[in-house]
């Protein structure tokens, strides 16, 4: 009943409670720190929300930072987490105050309730202040050890967090996370691989940090179902690294040839078997099955993997195209479908053949952004085939006429350009088409129109068909240029114009001369009302066909001085260039008049300049690039960058595979159904006891580089009279010292009980030893080199 | 991984913020960077924001670059969830600003160390107690649970679901949701034999719409209120191929296997591409309304007519919001000439919409218009005797919803509670099961 209560009247409470939040605003910190000091615990709790809602404005909080940190000994557990959240935040800064704190935090670390434990383990490593490392560092060897595997994995983060204040406890600090990656938990174990990866990910320690995996790779794989969905994908993403680095590629079986795997396989032919590693296969067999969680970013890591490791029949295997297309189309996910898209270009350049049947799937949809639209046209032109290139054009087609944004358009055209090359005779009919369209073309498509129209010429000229044909083909579709440029009703934008003469210019010479001079004649008796660029092509195209004509002239008639003056008064097409230039040099723009004059020197003067200008004006231009489009938005190049992987190593240079032979599950979590002497209550006596002695073993067990000073007061001291206060700390009331008294004879008692803990847990080791009998004596001699290198490393990292 | 989490209105005024340590940037440091751009912003080289826009409010996410890009979306996707959960639908400002207390509660939860960390609802519930102002009771009564739950098996045993559940009404609902997406296109032979008898055309339906591309987006909704731990099984009329909530036992059958989170939650989505199905299976498929569709009618050439059938169908009583845009791409005015149900407006911006709103099925709504190309009134005449140009519209898009079925024909044949620890068992919860289509884009193209 409270439940449906309580569902009835969230709404009621939101605007409630939003009206309470308001009461003591940030205006009035007086009120603020008055509720702080309460001795009402509603007025505390109030008061913190005030504080907390404060950063979340991002308001400046520290001036109420002694108010708050007192309240660390709250009975309300949320005050108590509030305080946690607002002392680790501001320890930085007030380092002294934060220190006063830490002692009850401390003591949360014995609580019963795991989810206290768990939060002080947190909010204790999250103190950045250097001095208290010692302190982190035994409050870490507990909890490594604490029953709830929610603690364990608070412990794991921890470590990360305490190795940033405290980088000479390394050594320590890396064997506790051994540990934890050798839990009994996938809980633990998950977050453990977590936190390793972000220590790993800041400092250059590759040896050491694959030296690491090397015994848990067989069961990180087998644990992979088990994790969480963000350990999995960081975990499948650390183990596909590994599997580059200390793997043995694998290789392809076609007939009687083997390779190893190749980075794509576009043009691989279809039929292949595949050999690999078994430890290979254990990790894409455990990822056969994450596929189907509904995790997106886990299936990225898992392509980026198998495109990495597998050959392209295993991404067939898992489905992925489907399950990409699905995700590329998923209108509910927008952020997710562009990546989707992106994950398939990339695919696509792995092996396109994944995706052939699947192009209907990636037609566009009214209601897709630009970005989406054009990366799905990038997709759609690459998968061309024979099979599919009709449905693909018609689609290509429809796009580039009836588009709703200018831009999908002229990439649509663009990528109708990139189709031509699935035979010639798409080439021929795509050419026709674009002919056809250029008359109701405009702006940017008009021009993309005339780049494709210039590219599949040049595509044409370069094929190996017989001359005469081919240039039969060129002189059609110049031609038909020409009357486009002919009809004025077509109102073409001067751009246009200027583009169409230059590509009747530059393939002039495959139409026998015969269409452009028509073409200059025409531009001539118009010249004055050109524009500026269309008045420079005709230049152009008028010294190209002059150059064309006097080299023409000169093969057949010979060079003499005499036969080209005579070339220069009767030829027509001599008569109209100078003409041309006559009319340039007097040309409104610089630019005109500087080239014709140019020209006019080269073409006019010497024998010399004249092969000079021949060279220039006739070299064949290089095909414009018909790029593909991928990784021209953000999520193209992050995702690239996602994909990256280590190069395979070379097989001779790779460690036997007997290094991945598998470590003993640790057994983390110390109870007394272990068998050993260590019982809970033992540790929790032990933990009980930390607060107050925790300075001498620190002391005792790390030797502090330099002496550590601070006396650690309880807030009860801190908070105590100022009298009490002002007398040194010997000085104290009964209960404190009382509370010495014990201190003394607990630091004896702990120093014992330490030892016999050790004492323990070496047994411990035994005990398990004799219990894997089924597994070699190898293991823990393993183990013991495995702890051996890392202090070498360790010490190393020291230096 | 994830350094910062912000949340701002729409005018970029911050409204919440959540920084993993001293060093992460603040929001109004970022803002010129951000500014109003979308997607994700490169802050350095080693930093990015994430953006995402939901409702009147912006969630962003300060992330480096080392993570896996679709992370960050997955995180918010997540933070909506649990927000959902804890402050209700739908997310808004005030709701944020008055509850940010608990807010940074819970992110603190599913971040540490920026990693996230525990980001399931049902987990932070036993973590992160809601406590509401109203429920001074309610607190009493959640201390007294809590003191009897601390004897029951720890909180990780089932990571998604909270362990202290107890209902005195115990419900299960089950909503398979399907939107339809899918380009069709007119068989162009028909349009040019039916030009001039268009108007009175009596024709009916024969599948004169062919499909260019298509897919349905299905997705099983449940939502548990459930006492203790049940297990339960769904058994469906056939198999789906798509991802599940990890609390799914076994994913290649037609019968589900599950332990519920408490709350509501995605059990499952699919996709089903069109491209895939037999042709025969294509058009049946497209769920309940019926389209034909003509252009270039009339004199001019310049008319169109949308006929919608609705053919009757046990389970489906009427069709909700239905309306039809009508697009044109070049500038131009839409007007109808003749309608039998609904209202037509021309909404500027090349686009018109006729909206039927909810109607019930058997009815066959016909609306006739025509289309009036902008520069007309410059060249009236000339325009007139030589419009050999076809005027058309460039898509019509049709939207509905309806209850009672799906058009892949999805049905849950039953559900049944196996076990259930904790709960008497005399107890029998109520069942819902609800089926809705949607549709995203379904689109006619001239």
């Amino acid at each position: 009943m409270f439940e449906t209560a309580k569902d009835l009247t969230i709404e009621a409470a939101v605007s409630a409670s939003a009206r309470l939040a308001d009461t003591p605003s940030s205006a009035r910190p007086a009120e603020i720190s008055k509720l702080l000091n309460s001795r009402i615990e509603k007025d505390v709790s109030n008061g913190m929300k005030c504080v907390i809602s404060m950063m979340s404005r991002d308001d400046n909080a520290l001036p109420y930072f002694a108010d708050v940190v007192k309240n660390i000994t709250s009975n309300n557990a949320k005050v108590r987490n509030m305080v946690m959240i607002y002392t680790t935040r501001y320890a930085e800064i007030e380092p002294d105050t934060a220190l006063l704190a830490i002692n009850s935090i401390q003591k949360a670390l014995s609580d019963k309730n795991p989810n206290t434990r768990s939060m002080s383990i947190k909010s204790l490593s999250a103190i950045r202040i250097s001095s208290i490392a010692p302190i982190l560092q035994l409050c870490v060897k507990r909890t490594v050890t604490d029953n709830s595997p929610l603690v364990r994995s608070s412990t794991a983060i921890a470590i990360g967090k305490v190795y940033e204040i405290d980088k000479q406890g390394s050594k320590q600090l890396f064997e506790y996370l051994a540990k934890l990656l050798a839990d009994t938990e996938p809980m633990v174990v998950g977050t453990a691989i977590k936190s390793f990866v972000k220590i790993m990910g800041q400092t250059e320690l590759s040896q050491w940090k694959w030296s690491m995996i090397h015994g848990h790779y067989r069961r990180f794989c087998k644990l992979l179902p088990e994790f969480d969905e963000w350990s999995r994908s960081i975990a499948i993403d650390l183990l596909t690294d590994y599997a580059r680095l200390f793997l043995p590629r694998p290789k392809l079986y076609v007939g009687e040839e083997s390779i190893d795997i190749p980075e794509t396989m576009n043009g691989f032919p279809e039929e292949y078997d595949v050999t690999m590693d078994s430890d290979l296969e254990l990790l894409i067999n455990s990822m056969s099955s994450l596929v189907k969680s509904n995790a997106p970013f886990v299936l990225f890591s898992i392509v980026r993997s198998l495109v990495s490791l597998a050959p392209s029949k295993t991404l067939k295997q898992f489905n992925i195209p489907t399950i990409l297309c699905a995700m590329a189309t998923d209108s509910e996910n927008t952020p997710i479908n562009l990546f989707a898209l992106q994950a398939i270009s990339t695919i696509c350049e792995f092996d396109k053949t994944l995706f052939q049947s699947q192009y209907r799937s990636l037609f566009i949809f009214p209601s897709d952004s630009v970005d989406v639209a054009k990366t799905k046209l990038d997709i759609l032109s690459s998968l061309v085939d024979e099979s599919n290139v009709k449905y693909i054009i018609e689609e290509l087609k429809y796009n580039a006429i009836e588009s709703w944004d200018l831009s999908v358009a002229s990439e649509s055209i663009k990528a109708i350009g990139r189709c031509s090359q699935v035979s010639t005779e798409w080439n021929r009919k795509i050419l026709k088409w674009c002919l056809n369209n250029i008359k109701n073309a405009k702006g940017e498509a008009l021009n993309e129109f005339l780049t494709v129209i210039r590219y599949l010429i040049q595509v044409q000229q370069q094929m190996k068909t017989n001359e005469a044909t081919k240039n039969k083909e060129i002189s059609k579709i110049v031609y038909n240029l020409s009357l486009i440029l002919k009809d004025s009703t077509l109102k073409l934008p001067s751009d246009a114009i200027a583009s169409i003469i230059w590509i009747i210019g530059e393939f002039t010479k495959e139409c026998d001369n015969e269409i452009a001079p028509d073409v200059l004649r025409v531009l001539l008796k118009t010249f004055a009302e050109e524009s500026e660029n269309v008045r420079y092509q005709t230049l152009i195209l008028a010294s190209k066909l002059y150059s064309i004509s006097l080299d023409e002239y000169k093969n057949s008639q010979g060079d003499s001085p005499e036969q080209i003056d005579e070339f220069k008064s009767s030829n027509i097409i001599s008569q109209m260039f100078s003409y041309a230039i006559t009319l340039a040099k007097a040309d409104p723009s610089f630019d005109t008049r500087d080239r014709a004059r140019m020209i006019d020197v080269l073409l006019n003067g010497s024998n010399n300049s004249t092969e000079l200008a021949s060279l220039f004006l006739q070299v064949p231009k290089s095909a414009p690039i018909m790029s593909s489009l991928t990784a021209n938005n953000v999520q193209g190049k992050v995702l690239g960058k996602f994909f990256k992987v280590p190069d395979w190593q070379d097989t001779t240079t790779l460690p036997p595979a007997s290094i991945r032979k598998e470590l003993a599950v640790q057994e983390n979590k110390l109870t007394a159904s272990i068998g050993s002497k260590v019982t809970a209550s033992t540790i929790t006596k032990k933990i009980g006891e930390l607060p107050n002695t925790k300075h001498s073993v620190s002391s005792l067990h790390y030797n502090p580089v330099k002496k550590n000073d601070y006396k650690l007061e309880s807030l009860d001291d801190f908070f105590g009279d100022e009298s009490e206060e002002d007398s040194d700390s010997e000085d104290v009331d009964s209960d404190s010292e009382e509370e010495e008294d014990d201190e003394e004879d607990d630091e004896e008692e702990e120093e014992e009980e330490e030892e016999e803990y050790e004492d323990d847990e070496v047994e411990e080791e035994e005990n398990d030893e004799d219990e894997d009998d089924s597994d070699s004596s190898g293991i823990p001699q393993q183990q013991y080199e495995e702890v051996s290198s890392d202090e070498e490393e360790s010490n190393l990292l020291e230096k | 991984m994830i350094e910062a989490v912000y949340i701002s209105d729409t005018n970029n005024n911050l409204v919440y913020e959540y920084l993993t340590n001293l060093a992460s940037a603040n929001f109004n440091s970022l803002i010129n960077i951000i500014n109003d751009r979308q997607g994700i912003v490169d802050i350095n080289a080693n930093q990015s924001v994430y953006l995402y826009p939901i409702n009147s409010i912006v969630i962003y996410t300060l992330v480096d670059n080392k993570v896996n890009p679709v992370l960050p979306y997955v995180f918010i996707f997540k933070l909506m969830e649990v927000i959902h959960d804890y402050f209700g639908k739908p997310i808004a400002i005030h709701k944020i600003e008055s509850n940010n207390d608990t807010l940074t509660l819970l992110i603190d939860q599913m971040l540490d160390d920026g990693i996230p960390n525990i980001t399931d609802f049902n987990k932070l519930r036993d973590i992160v107690p809601f406590k509401s102002f109203l429920s001074k009771i309610l607190s009493k009564t959640n201390e007294i649970t809590n003191a009897t739950i601390t004897k029951q098996p720890p909180l990780e045993v089932l990571p998604w679901r909270r362990s202290d559940v107890k209902y005195t009404n115990n419900e299960m609902y089950v909503d398979i949701i399907e939107t339809v997406n899918v380009i069709l296109k007119n068989d162009k032979k028909k349009v040019r034999t039916n030009l001039d008898s268009a108007f009175y055309s009596t024709n009916t339906f024969n599948g004169k719409l062919v499909p260019i591309t298509g897919n349905i987006q299905g997705k099983i909704n449940f939502l548990s209120h459930l006492t203790g731990l049940p297990h339960l099984q769904l058994s469906l009329n056939h198999k789906i191929d798509g991802s599940y909530h990890q609390c799914v036992e076994n994913t290649n059958s037609s019968v589900l296997k599950f332990i519920p989170p408490d709350g509501s939650f995605e059990l499952c989505n699919y996709c089903i591409d069109l491209n895939e199905l037999p042709k025969n299976q294509q058009l049946s498929s497209l769920g309940q309304v019926n389209v034909e569709y003509n252009y270039g009618l009339g004199k001019n050439k310049n008319e169109f007519e949308i006929k919608l059938y609705l053919p009757i169908k046990s389970g489906v009583s009427k069709i909700e919001n239905l309306s039809v845009e009508i697009h044109l791409n070049f500038n131009g005015i839409i007007k109808s000439s003749r309608l039998t149900h609904g209202d037509f407006q021309f909404k500027g911006n090349n686009k018109a919409e006729w909206n039927l709103r909810t109607i019930s099925m058997g009815i066959n709504p016909i609306l006739y218009g025509s289309i009036i190309g902008e520069d007309k009134d410059e060249d009236d005449e000339e325009q007139e005797q030589e419009t050999s140009e076809i005027l058309k519209p460039n898509y019509i898009k049709l939207i509905y919803s309806n209850k009672g079925c799906v058009p892949s024909g999805l049905k849950v044949e039953n559900l049944k509670l196996l076990s259930s620890k904790g709960m008497p068992e005399t107890v029998k919860p109520f069942k819902g099961v609800k089926y809705i289509t949607k549709t995203g884009d379904y689109v006619v193209r001239s």
